[in-house]
């Protein structure tokens, strides 16, 4: 039989769009129908214009575009697209004026023929890993993840075929894990930033999240490249190819990591990684494993640098509009304005040692990737605070940021793929990190990974009492 | 590190913290000061910050 067209993965869709078998109007409608179906039950998105998306997708009709002509995204409240209020899950951007112009993300989905579906909640500034009121499809009691937590609701509820969001600390691989997808975090300085609300300059990524690897390839190859308004994507290494490679993993050399920041970890996540280990031994990779002692610092140094460049970006919304932002962020927020200077600075020196570890890691051991669990644990319950991990009791946030934190600071290119299904019927999730501008060689590894692992299947919109 | 010293700190500062936001911003501070923003300054003595990020590697 075949599937209705809101089930179709991208690179399907997009296919049978450019083979003139769907329309962009068909899909558009089925689309907005599954929209109008799940929706209730998640709570994904902040806005959908159906008229306007009804609008776009006629007017691809019976022509012919680029790679994601007449594809529906799904984009994070934080980019900006003209005419859309950029609300940033806060109520202190509520009465901000509607965008002038797309964000430079959006404008390169557009480009290259896709519709802009809606825009899906965030955690407040994009700066947690809750994003309230959204639930996880996998289980409605619990959270999607975030901050891009709408997107990961969205894509894998079926509502849209891919969406864009931002990883500061983990933002779109926590979903991904939480949701059961594939989560890109490029390398940092691959994805133009332009026109996305900042949360920290120095470690926002702009990615996708999507239910394949093959999908997160296609959207990486539209959205990469350089752009004059973010000076750091300039003068980089070509665009990594929407094909990924498929030649197997025979020759490669990748590292488990293991240890502290990786440690302490649900049965489920580390069984998960054993299984994919074995994969990819069996796939023809030499697998060892490595310790890095220096990540241990990386969570308070992730902390420092996203306290006082975040207070720093929001200083004038401090001053005027702190009452209207929630407690969790606010708090943050304020400390940052406060944090000396000396500690922000320590933090960007750990940073670098950071950087350095994985550098010789990487050269001495002459390895193609590393690999680690994407979190420690299956997603929280929406009002769940702490985690039992190893025998200690750990914040829900130290716990899903502190596995995440260290590729943000060393700006590698990380992909979070999943890998099974756990004993909870919740998804499991694996991160695979590659040198810098790499992405085809982490996305290479996450296929085989992909294939291993099999799907995880379409989530069934139902809550899981007692799991 | 007390709400005394946080309290003349943010007014020297010029950031405006109501009196019923002391305590809350008192604690994390503590907290994130007491985490010396990662290694123990003795480790990165040497180390030049990543003000500028630059993801590529010096080999």
């Amino acid at each position: 039989m075949t599937p209705a067209p809101w089930a179709l993965d991208m690179v399907e869709a997009a296919e049978l769009i450019r083979r003139k078998q769907l329309k962009p109007s068909e899909l558009a409608d089925s689309v907005l129908d599954r929209w109008r179906a799940v929706e209730p039950l998640i709570h994904a998105f902040v806005s959908v214009d159906e008229d306007r998306v009804r609008r776009d997708a006629k007017a691809q009709d019976g022509r012919s575009g680029g790679p994601l002509h007449g594809i529906p995204v799904a984009i994070k409240d934080i980019f900006d697209v003209a005419g859309w209020t950029t609300g940033c899950g806060s109520k202190a951007m509520s009465d901000a004026p509607p965008a002038r112009n797309d964000s430079a993300a959006v404008a390169r989905l557009r480009a290259a023929g896709a519709i802009v579906l809606g825009k899906t909640t965030t955690h407040e500034l994009a700066c947690g890993v809750y994003t309230p009121p959204t639930r996880n499809p996998w289980d409605l009691e619990r959270s999607a993840g975030g901050s891009s937590g709408g997107t990961g609701a969205a894509v894998a509820a079926r509502i849209a075929p891919g969406g864009i969001g931002s990883d500061t600390g983990g933002s779109i691989r926590i979903p991904a894990s939480h949701c059961g997808l594939v989560g890109i975090k490029p390398t940092y300085g691959r994805v133009s930033r332009a026109g996305a609300m900042a949360l920290s300059w120095s470690l926002d990524h702009v990615g996708t999240l999507t239910r394949t690897v093959a999908d997160g390839a296609l959207m990486l190859s539209v959205l990469a490249g350089p752009d004059p308004a973010d000076p750091t994507t300039l003068g980089r290494p070509p665009a990594p190819r929407a094909h990924i490679s498929d030649e197997g993993l025979r020759g490669m050399r990748i590292s488990v990591l293991s240890g502290s920041p990786f440690d302490r970890i649900e049965d489920d996540m580390s069984a998960a990684l054993g299984r994919v280990t074995a994969h990819l031994e069996a796939a023809g990779a030499e697998v060892t494993e490595a310790r890095l002692s220096e990540l241990q610092a990386g969570l308070a140094a992730e902390f420092s640098i996203v306290a006082a460049e975040a207070a720093s970006y929001h200083e004038a919304r401090i001053a005027g509009r702190a009452s209207l932002i929630g407690e969790d962020v606010r708090g943050l927020l304020e400390t940052g304005l406060l944090l000396p200077a000396a500690v922000y600075l320590r933090a960007q020196k750990t940073r670098r040692v950071i950087q350095e570890a994985f550098r010789r890691l990487f050269t001495e051991r002459r390895l193609d990737a590393v690999i680690a669990p994407t979190v420690p644990a299956k997603a929280q319950l929406a009002d769940q605070l702490d985690f039992q991990l190893g025998g200690q009791s750990e914040s829900v946030t130290q716990a899903l940021v502190r596995t995440t934190a260290p590729f943000n600071l060393s700006g590698l290119p990380t992909v979070a793929v999943p890998a099974g299904i756990g004993v909870f019927g919740l998804p499991t999730s694996v991160q695979i990190a590659a040198r810098p501008f790499g992405e085809e060689t982490a996305l290479r590894v996450a296929l085989a990974v992909e294939r291993a692992a099999g799907p995880v299947g379409m989530p069934d919109l139902q809550e899981r009492p007692g799991k | 590190m007390n709400e005394q010293t946080v309290s003349a700190w943010a007014r020297m500062l010029r950031v405006e913290l109501p009196d019923d936001r002391i305590e809350t911003v008192t604690a994390q501070l503590e907290g994130q000061i007491a985490q010396g923003g990662g290694l123990p300054a003795d480790d990165v003595e040497e180390i030049e910050p990543a003000t500028v990020f630059e993801p590529e590697w010096r080999e």
